[in-house]
């Protein structure tokens, strides 16, 4: 961020005063990481461009209230954030998981890219098959690269109940990821 | 020692969000009321906000003492005594033990 750029919590006091031009900055500034982790947290874009809309909605609305000092701005947002996905994934429990678009292919360094984004999309399959409230602390943790009390507070929950979560995430995880390596050298063997 | 798949998931991209999507939320979201920073306080908020604030067993219990206090008073309007309602000796453990002294 530039030093003339105004900070989060600038903007949040002006917002409270309904200044149009200061949640038009924080919206520019934090779309794209409301929406990457609803991307994570919820199974269709359009889905997560409904959480992501939300969210903002909630800042505009609430942000009169909030309290600097109170809880780093940050916090606050992605407090909204986790909020926003359990409320649409308590309403969408059975919908079903989006189609991942076609890779490309046969460019230059088109088995680099490939491979990269096959690994992308499996570990986003993986996260996006973890329980509820183990994505939400792994989408937190390692993909937002909150600290864990951080995590804890955007999740409104105790520190160690968040390492527990962290705690089973990291197993499931490490399982489903090694079925899919025992899988795809099945498939090798098979071909081979 | 970091799991491969946690260093996977901190490269996870940042995914750029559609300009419409940008476009929709600077134009819709500022028409929308905001709330106000300082609501009145009436008796029915600050009792919500307490109830929010509660523990849920808590709220339980006065939930719990609420509604024998209401049957209290509905059985005693019907001007029912222990000795005569079967019912309200049974839900207040009035179950004769005076008479034993």
């Amino acid at each position: 961020m530039d030093a003339k750029e105004p900070k989060d919590e600038e903007l949040m006091a002006r917002i409270a005063q309904a200044d149009r031009h200061a949640f038009d900055i924080l919206a520019k500034r934090h779309l794209n990481r409301v929406y990457s982790i609803a991307r994570v947290m919820v199974k269709k874009q359009a889905d997560a461009e409904d959480v992501a809309q939300d969210v903002f909605t909630r800042l505009w609305i609430y942000g009169p209230k909030w309290q600097d000092g109170k809880s780093a701005f940050t916090t606050w947002l992605y407090r909204i954030v986790v909020n926003c996905c359990n409320d649409h994934l308590r309403k969408n429990k059975n919908s079903g998981m989006e189609v991942p678009e076609d890779l490309p292919s046969g460019d230059a360094n088109g088995e680099a890219i490939l491979l990269q984004r096959q690994t992308e999309s499996k570990v986003r399959a993986a996260l996006q098959s973890l329980p509820e409230r183990q994505r939400i602390a792994v989408t937190l943790t390692y993909f937002q690269g909150m600290t864990n009390p951080e995590a804890a507070s955007a999740m409104d929950m105790h520190i160690k109940a968040l390492e527990g979560l962290l705690v089973r995430a990291r197993k499931t995880m490490r399982g489903m990821l090694e079925e899919e390596r025992a899988e795809d050298a099945r498939k090798l063997g098979t071909a081979g | 020692m970091q799991e491969n798949w946690e260093q996977q998931v901190r490269n996870l991209k940042v995914e750029q969000a559609p300009d419409a999507l940008l476009a929709r939320i600077i134009t819709v979201v500022p028409h929308l009321p905001q709330a106000s920073a300082v609501e009145r306080q009436t008796i029915g908020s600050v009792l919500l906000r307490f109830m929010s604030d509660m523990q849920y067993g808590l709220t339980l219990k006065l939930a719990g003492f609420a509604c024998v206090a209401v049957l209290g008073v509905a059985l005693g309007s019907t001007g029912a005594s222990p000795e005569t309602n079967l019912f309200g000796a049974l839900l207040f453990g009035d179950i004769g033990w005076e008479n034993a002294i």
